[in-house]
This record gives structure tokens, sequence and C-alpha cells, in this order.
């Protein structure tokens, strides 16, 4: 296994390497049969990688412990699934599936635009290859996952926090978001290189963007989800600096985006894009580096390791190459760029929308680095904790709500104020409403929040209106059923539609948000059984413990039966794991969720007693639910987004097709 | 072109904006807090963010009674601060582990604000390590 | 170990095909043709977007007027610019 696995490597690390030199060689000669080549080899080395993960996943199904990655990372009796998703629990499995994935993707964005590539963009083959080679190189020769070693009895198990269904999924999707940004970046760096601005590269390259900007978003809301369900906090976003790290690049590709459909309908700040793609990229391989290198103090980082250094230098390659790219294409990226004709159009709210994601993620980013800055400045690393953030969040995040239900509102080009008023007036009466309300029933004492539900109010009305006055229309230009022109009008404009999903999603975010922070109920008591332990209309009755043994681990359990308002409703078990061959104790939090009324109630217990006492915490979350309910919202409207549409689909053709016949005529 | 000049003036609009804001609140909200190491922090009285490695033995529940242990830093040299905390344990503490604290030093004995105790990730997890930290290349869980 | 050799050698002869079939072919010369069909095709999807965004209101008749004019303009220019590429 370790042969086939650091062969299979180094076959990957050769192919990449051919790939990017004999492609770049061929990409400023073009010389076409060299082209070739060189992409076969990028397609190749997909399978070469494949293969060597292949080896990995089969050493941890095997127990094969002669591997020290797989000693280090997995047991006798950890179940299977745990065992293969051991495969990205360390340093170098986890390096071994970004290279997967950006195998994975290269080959597809290649094979899917192979035209494209050939005559348009050839300078995309050796790029990927040269990003894939960086991977592969320290696969190989820095922080290999096949070395061997005499192998012991049993392996050292997994760390107990990460034997939870999460893992199977939060760290695939969260390198798919990242890895995926890579196939834009590429394409618009070869677009630039080739002197092609125009908008072929952004059309080829938008599904990629959607989808790993999609994955990037659903793995920080698990990651939450995560935090929230396993540490016995109850909360789930600490501005960790790891967790920053994810939202740096997902914000700016929020960003492009939308900066994007601004190109594509008036071919105006093609600086701002391309500059966006950078800054994206540069954050997803910063987000990487910051979990890998210790650089700052996280729940989440590790001892400072040498691997750090690398991707410094990767990072630094890739951002002064690209803004040197950028610099020297400038005047031609200036030439046939439109102008912003008024400050009031969807064009100016797109920009303002843009500024404001930028900003917010600079803040971000200022906040992550402050203990190195200070560190250098003033000798003594300063931290900046959520107060920080959630100030921050607030003043670029609230504007931001608003002009989310503003954007869709306005009208390309130019709105005059009537025109605005008469769009506005029905959202904007909801939104006062909502706030009207909330301060009569007494819910609306936060300015903030009160901000926030009346913003999210106004966002939610202006969906629906979009949504009736575009089938309105549908209906009186083809006649027919509401239905029948409501798909009509989805149909023909899915990005948009599927982006006004996706803007409610973001509001139901908000209201989330906004609700479980500002109006949480905690209560902590000591109980005997048959104590009761009471919050917020709950009233939690001990009645006693439970205790399960099992191979991989022992759960002990305190038992709560649980009334809401005098009416019964079930059980919770909240406790503690043992894990015996970590020897570990794990806290299993016990959460019962109240959907008519999106909150949750979060029961931890602690210290178990012999004389069968034990510490109970209980945590009332209203709202929480609906952060949760928006990242399902928030895929459904990706995927509406996503569907291919024919129509534009033979429009693209037409117009090469035209070209392909004056070319050859 | 005056159209090219509103996208300049209000770029650099929303620069100034952002700076304004940000002093605003750094000048409103208060200051950072410094992380300092156990070795670094006798003589700093305000709040500060304590990071090290844990000493044994730890005596409390931080429930009922305060959880007591000591504090060296990371490299394992230099002295030993008592710390005393209440609140929160998260499951990964234990003698041995990279911790950090919320507190300030009160006397000879650093007190730790409620629930302000943090594990970091252990290192690659090797089961029989002899004493001492868990320290050492490799990393924990991949994020 | 037999497994990877078979891999390598897969891959090698993968890499090397192209180099041994193809012909090389002429240099397919891109002329502003392209971004003409994209300002053209931009033009006229605007001028429907219009249509709409009229229609449903969005768009006040004023408003239309004005816009409408321009773009047909616009539109036309894109024309124009494509039939003197092709």
């Amino acid at each position: 296994m370790a042969l086939l696995g650091s062969g299979a490597l180094a076959l990957a690390l050769g192919l990449y390497v051919y790939a990017a030199l004999a492609g770049a060689w061929a990409a400023a000669r073009h010389a076409k049969r060299l082209q070739r080549s060189a992409r076969n080899a990028l397609l190749a080395a997909l399978p070469a990688t494949a293969a060597a993960t292949g080896a990995l996943v089969v050493a941890f199904v095997r127990h094969d412990f002669s591997l020290v990655y797989v000693a280090n990372h997995s047991s006798r009796a950890l179940p299977l699934a745990y065992r293969i998703s051991a495969l990205w629990g360390g340093q170098e499995g986890s390096l071994l599936l970004w290279l997967l994935i950006l195998a994975g993707v290269a080959f597809g964005a290649v094979a899917l635009n192979r035209e494209l590539i050939d005559k348009t963009l050839p300078w995309a083959v050796p790029i990927l290859a040269a990003l894939a080679s960086f991977f592969a190189y320290l696969l190989v020769f820095v922080s290999s996952p096949f070395d061997t070693q005499t192998a012991p009895v049993d392996g050292a198990g997994l760390n107990a926090s990460l034997q939870n269904p999460y893992m199977l999924a939060h760290p695939p999707l969260l390198y798919l978001g990242y890895v995926g940004l890579t196939v834009p970046f590429a394409f618009a760096m070869a677009a630039l290189i080739s002197r092609r601005l125009d908008a072929r590269w952004l059309i080829a390259t938008r599904r990629w963007t959607i989808v790993s900007w999609t994955c990037l978003g659903l793995a920080i809301l698990l990651g939450s989800k995560w935090a929230y369900g396993t540490i016995g906090w109850g909360g789930y976003f600490a501005w960790d600096p790891v967790e920053n790290a994810a939202l740096l690049p997902w914000l700016t590709a929020t960003a492009y985006l939308h900066s994007v459909m601004v190109q594509e309908k008036k071919g105006m700040l093609r600086v701002w894009n391309v500059s966006l793609v950078v800054l994206t990229f540069s954050l997803a391989l910063f987000g990487t580096f910051l979990t890998r290198s210790g650089l700052v103090n996280s729940i989440h980082s590790f001892s400072k390791s040498s691997i750090g250094a690398w991707f410094v230098g990767l990072i630094a390659v890739v951002v002064l190459a690209s803004v040197a790219l950028v610099i020297a294409r400038l005047p031609l990226l200036r030439s046939r760029s439109q102008q912003l004709e008024s400050l009031v159009s969807r064009e100016a709210v797109f920009l303002y929308n843009n500024l404001l994601l930028v900003a917010f993620a600079l803040t971000v980013l200022w906040g992550v680095l402050f203990p190195v800055i200070s560190e250098t400045v003033r000798g003594v690393p300063y931290s900046v904790g959520p107060p920080f953030y959630d100030f921050f969040l607030r003043a670029f995040g609230l504007p931001l709500l608003l002009l989310t239900g503003i954007g869709p509102l306005v009208a390309w080009r130019r709105a005059s104020l009537r025109s605005l008023l008469r769009g506005l007036s029905w959202p904007a009466a909801a939104a006062l409403a909502a706030g009207a309300a909330l301060v009569a029933t007494g819910a609306g004492t936060r300015p903030a929040g009160l901000a926030a539900y009346s913003f999210s109010a106004f966002v939610l009305a202006s969906i629906v209106v979009e949504f009736v006055r575009g089938t309105r229309a549908r209906r009186s230009i083809d006649g027919g059923s509401w239905p029948a022109a409501f798909s009509s009008l989805v149909a023909r404009n899915r990005r948009r539609y599927g982006g006004y999903v996706v803007h409610a999603a973001v509001a139901l975010l908000a209201i989330g948000i906004a609700g479980s922070s500002i109006s949480r109920a905690t209560v902590e008591h000591r109980v005997h059984p048959g104590q009761t332990i009471a919050v917020d209309g709950y009233s939690l009755r001990y009645m006693g413990t439970s205790f399960r043994p099992g191979a991989n681990h022992d759960e002990l359990r305190a038992v709560l039966a649980v009334t809401h308002h005098g009416k019964r409703d079930g059980l919770v078990a909240a406790g503690r794991n043992h894990y015996h061959a970590e020897a570990f104790f794990g806290n299993a939090v016990a959460i019962k969720t109240d959907w008519l009324r999106a909150e949750d109630l979060f029961v931890i217990a602690d210290s178990f007693d012999v004389d069968g006492s034990v510490d109970v915490k209980v945590i009332v979350n209203p709202l929480v639910d609906l952060i949760w309910l928006a990242g399902v919202v928030f895929l459904l409207g990706s995927f509406v987004a996503l569907w291919p549409d024919a129509r534009e689909e033979r429009r693209l053709a037409r117009r090469e097709s035209t070209v392909g016949k004056v070319v050859t005529a | 072109m005056t159209s090219n000049n509103h996208v300049r003036l209000v770029v650099a609009l929303s620069v100034a904006a952002l700076l304004a804001v940000f002093l605003l609140y750094t000048s409103v909200a208060g200051n950072a807090t410094p992380s300092l190491s156990p070795s670094q922090l006798p003589g700093h009285t305000g709040v500060v963010t304590l990071a090290g490695l844990v000493v044994g033995p730890a005596r409390g529940n931080a429930h009922d009674t305060p959880l007591r242990f000591g504090m060296r830093d990371i490299s394992g040299r230099g002295a030993t601060v008592a710390v005393s905390y209440r609140g929160e344990v998260p499951d990964l503490f234990k003698v041995g582990r990279h911790v950090l604290l919320r507190g300030r030093l009160r006397g000879a004995t650093f007190v730790a604000q409620p629930d302000s105790l943090v594990t970091k990730c252990p290192s690659r997890y090797v089961a029989k390590q002899p004493g001492g930290s868990d320290g050492g290349a490799g990393n924990g869980a991949a994020r | 170990m037999i497994l990877l050799c078979v891999l390598a050698l897969a891959c090698a002869a993968f890499v090397v095909w192209p180099l041994i079939r193809y012909a090389p072919d002429a240099l397919s010369r891109e002329p502003d043709l392209f971004e003409a069909l994209e300002e053209r095709d931009r033009a006229l999807a605007a001028l429907r977007e219009l249509e709409f965004d009229h229609r449903s209101g969005k768009v006040v008749d004023e408003d239309y007027r004005s816009l409408v004019r321009t773009l047909r303009l616009r539109a036309a220019s894109a024309l124009r610019q494509v039939d003197a590429h092709a």
C-alpha cells in the first residue's frame, strides 16, 4: 500500500510538473500538439492522485498500522466511517484530500472546456498544473502520508472530538469550496495573459464559482452547527481565527458573484472583478495556511509546523504574480469599460454591496492578523475579541441587509425617484409594520435587533413583490395559468430568481442570528434525582442516570423529563462519553428543538457525583434554528441558479459558430 | 468623464467612511487585550489573555469549587502561575494541554473570567507519550 | 506494484499520444468579432429586460421613454460593429 501510494503521488507530481512546464511553453509558442499533451498530463494526474488516495483509504480500512499516519489517526475499535474520515484527520491526509479535489476540479474544468482552452485560454492548464505541483511536492517530499514504521498492535485512535458525523461532511465540503475557487482564478489569469478579455472566461467559470461558494457557505454553517451541538457553550460562531479564515473568501466570493453580473450586463468593473478573483483565491490559500501554521492562537490551531512557511511562499508568489499581471493589462481592461450612469441604479447598488462586503472582509482580516501585527509592533500580541467583530457585523451587515432588499427593486442603468418610491413602497410598509409589531410586543428593545428584524422583513417582502410582479408580467405576455407563468419566469432567468431565494436565506440567517444572540436565557444548578430546574417556561426534572458501555466508547447520561408551559415534552439525555483508545472524556450535549417556535432547549450535564447529583446547565436559544433552515434555503437557491439554461446555451453556441464561420471563411 | 469620477468618488467616500467607523469603534469600545505567557504575566494588572501549558495537579470541579491548577510557558520553562477558574471546562482540558484564559492577576493568583477557558486541539494524537506536553510536529483536526 | 506500473504506463501513453498523432494546425486568430457579438447580445438583452421591467412596473413611463432611446441606439451601433468585423 505504501509503495502504491507514494509511487502514485510521485507519478502525479511528475505529470503536474510536465503539464505546468510543457503547458507554459506550448501556450507561449502556440504549439498545439504540446498544448494537448500538457492537457492530457493534467487530466491523467487525476487517476494517479485517486490511486494514492485509494491506497490510503484501503490502509485505513485494513488497519494497516505499518503506515505512521494510519496508526496515529485510527484504532481497531474505530468504526469504519470514522476510519475513512480519519483520512483527513491530520496534516498529511488533509493535504492529500486537497490535492485530490484539485485534481478532480482541474480535470472537470479542463475536460468541459477543451475547445475554449485549446483556442483561447491555453494558459489555464499550466496555471492549474503549477498549483497542483505545489501540493504534490509537499506530499512527496515534505509531509508524506505514506511514511512507514514497524506496525504497533493498535493505533492511537482518532481524536475523540472528531468522532461525529460532521467530520464526515465538513472538511470535504470546506475543501470543495476552497479548492473550487482555483478554477475562476486560473481562467482569469489565463485570460489576462492571452489578452482574451471578453466574457468567455467568466461564463465558463460561472458555475464553478457558484458551486464553490455554495460549498464554502454550507461548510461554514455545518462547522457552526458542529460547534453548537458538540461543545457545551450554546454558541455557534466564536470569531475564532480559523472560522474567520473560511468566512473571508466566502465574503469576497459573494461580492464577486454580484460584480460579475455587472460586467456581464454592462461591461464595467473589469479591473475590480479580476482583483476580486485574485483576492478570493489568495484568501482561500490564506485560510488553509492559517489552520496549519499555528500563526495565531486559536482553538483549532496546532503547534507551529514548518509547513506554514511553504504556504507563505505560495501565497506570496500567487499574489505578486497576479497583481503584476493585472497591472500589466490595466490599459486593456479599461479600454472597453462602460461607465456608471447613475448613483441610483442596480449597478450602483451592486457596487455599494461589493464595497460593504469587501470592507467587512478587510476588518475581519485585520482582526485575525492583529495579534501578529501588534506583536511585531509592540512586542506583545494583542487580540481582539467577539465585541470587535460583532460591532462591525452590525455596522456593515445591517446596511448590506437593507441593500439586499433594495437591489432587486431598482432597475439597471438609471432609476428615477418616482420609480424608486413606487417600487419600495410595499416592502417598506412591511418593514415598518414588522418593526411596529415588535416594539408593541416588547421585542424591540435593542436597536440592532429591531433593525435586523425590520430589514429582514423588508427583504422578504421585496422578494415576494419581485416574484408577483414578474409572474404577472409573464402572464400578460404568454397568457396561461399563474403556475405556468411562474415557472416560465424562473426558467428564463434562473440565476436571478435562484439568487432571490438565496437572499431569502440571508434574511432568515439575519433573523436567526439576531434572535439567538439577543434573547438567550441561561440557568445552571446542581441537581439531585427528583429535583427540577426551570428556565423560560421550561421545567426539567432530573430522573436519574443511564450508562451504556461500548467497544469504542461508553456513554453516561443524565436523563431529564421536560415540561413546557405545563405540557409534557419528552426526555432529554445529556452527559459524556468515555473513549477507550484515546483515554478521553467527551461532552455529549442534548438539544431539543421546537420547530414551531424555531427555538432550542440546550442541556449540558457535567460533574457526575457518586451521590447521584449532577451539574446541569440549561440554555434556551430562541430563533437559532432559522440559521440551519437558512442553510437549506441557501442550498435550494443555489440549485435553482445552477440549473442549466437551454436558451442561454443556444445563444452562446450561436456566437461561437458565427465566429467559427468567419474565421474559416 | 463625470461617470468615471462617480465611481472614484464613491470608492473614496467609502474608504473614508470605513476609516471613520473604525476610529469611532476603537475609541469607544475599548482596546484589545494583550495575549501573554505566564512568564510575562507579573506586573500586568489589567485584563489579559493568558496562554500556556497546564501543569498539575488540577483540583476542584469549576462549579461549586473553583478549578485550581498551575500554568507555565508553552516551552515548559519559567515560573508557574497559580490559576483559579470557574465555569465551563472544555472536554479537551487536562494536564499537559495548551490552554487560553481571560482574566487578571490578583495578588499571586490569576483569577480567570467565568467560561473563558479555551483548550487548543492537541497535535497529532499519540497515546503512549511519556508525561509532559503533547506539543510536537504535526496536526490534529484539519478544518 | 504492478498496479503502479500499469498506471504509469497508461499515463505516459496518454501524454505522448498528441505529440505523435495530431498534425500541427494553423493558429486560430480571434478577431474582435467575438467582443462585438457579445456587445450586440448584451445590448439586445438589455432592451428585452427593459421591456419586461416596464411591463412589470419596475420602470415608470418617463424612465422607460428615455432609457429605451439610449438602448436602441446602443443596439444599433453594436449591430453595425458586428457587420463591420464579419
